[in-house]
């Protein structure tokens, strides 16, 4: 990638990273806040226990420690997803599963789709989709066709999203509804035509099978597999 | 003080539950919802003195559920529960109505207190 290349992606950058890394500590926050009331439940139950009021249930603490041990594995999962976005800006350009990145990409946007009503529903091939690609300029790129699909659709319709290989290219398709036109919407369709263009892919707008709108994303697939 | 009726209303089903019955061993009479849409048709039925109420939910907004809440039962008091580093989600929920905002994580103690001093504000408001 060009240095111009590279430019291309700086004035909206921190905006999209603030956006991803506010929505992660959302869901860590959540996650500690669970953590602290089922300790704080355990510690009451104790205490209940010590003092003869109550005595203690062991499938109600059973219960508990798994409620526990989910959410430590939901914190540990949301960091990863955190470190693979982060080291996203290691490399200009090198290989890697668009699968993976569109399945990341969308597991930190889902507090944005769901606090706005919108369900993301993602249907990922089983076998790798290679792409030789700038990681971060694609998240941002997917992204922003989330931001699209969620904002400038109307209705409450959850948006579907997939991905497949054709030929030499690699498809996301996200589809919802009817679009809805306004200033922030064109906006946002040029930004991402833009990184698009930078990505050295393209952009089409076409409905789906259903006659719901949408758009596909053709991602060139790594020449090399 | 008769025994506090609270709601408790967030998208994290296991928070709203832990919670509860936190609240339960502590004397306090606590339903828990996961929507904003199924505390506004609790309220249509049932009488809470204090509606503890996450600002962003998915479906209807924490903020819109608090001025649907302050129509239609003015003398229920609302807390809120941010989870954001800065107060601003809470201090522009007290402007449009909430009693009070809280900060995830939950400290228990301080709940508590806030949600008395609602309640005595509550039952204030309907005493004749």
């Amino acid at each position: 990638m060009t240095d111009e290349q590279t430019r291309a992606f700086e004035p909206e950058d921190l905006a999209f990273f603030g956006a991803i890394t506010a929505g992660i500590s959302h869901e860590l926050k959540n996650v500690a806040t669970i953590i602290n009331e089922s300790a704080g439940l355990l510690n009451d139950l104790s205490l209940g226990a010590e003092s003869g009021r109550r005595p203690l249930d062991p499938s109600r603490i059973k219960k508990m420690s798994s409620d526990i041990s989910r959410n430590v594995d939901r914190a540990v999962a949301i960091l990863n997803r955190m470190n693979r976005f982060a080291h996203s800006v290691d490399e200009p350009r090198r290989s890697a599963d668009l699968k993976d990145i569109l399945d990341d990409t969308v597991e930190l946007a889902k507090r944005f789709s769901s606090v706005r009503g919108v369900e993301l529903q993602a249907t990922l091939p089983e076998h790798p989709v290679p792409v030789n690609t700038y990681v971060f300029g694609m998240h941002r790129a997917l992204f922003t066709a989330l931001q699209l699909i969620v904002l400038d659709v109307d209705g409450v319709l959850p948006a579907q999203i997939s991905l497949s290989k054709q030929g030499t290219s690699a498809c996301v398709r996200m589809h919802r509804g009817a679009w809805v036109a306004s200033d922030e919407a064109a906006t946002r369709r040029e930004g991402l035509a833009r990184l698009m263009g930078v990505l050295g892919g393209e952009i089409r707008w076409e409905a789906d099978d259903t006659g719901r709108q949408g758009l596909v994303l053709h991602v060139p697939a790594d020449a090399r597999e | 003080m008769e025994n506090l009726r609270v709601l408790l209303v967030d998208d994290e089903e296991e928070l709203v539950e832990t919670l509860a019955e936190r609240l339960e061993i502590r004397g306090i009479d606590a339903e828990a919802v996961t929507n904003g849409e199924d505390a506004l048709r609790l309220l249509l039925d049932y009488t809470f003195d204090v509606v503890l109420l996450d600002v962003r939910m998915p479906g209807i907004s924490g903020l819109e559920v608090l001025k649907l809440i302050r129509r239609q039962r003015p003398n229920t008091q609302v807390i809120l529960i941010t989870g954001h580093g800065s107060a601003e989600d809470g201090e522009n929920g007290m402007h449009d109505g909430a009693f009070d905002y809280v900060v995830k994580p939950i400290d228990i103690d301080t709940l508590i207190g806030k949600m008395r001093d609602a309640a005595k504000k509550s039952r204030e408001s309907v005493r004749p």
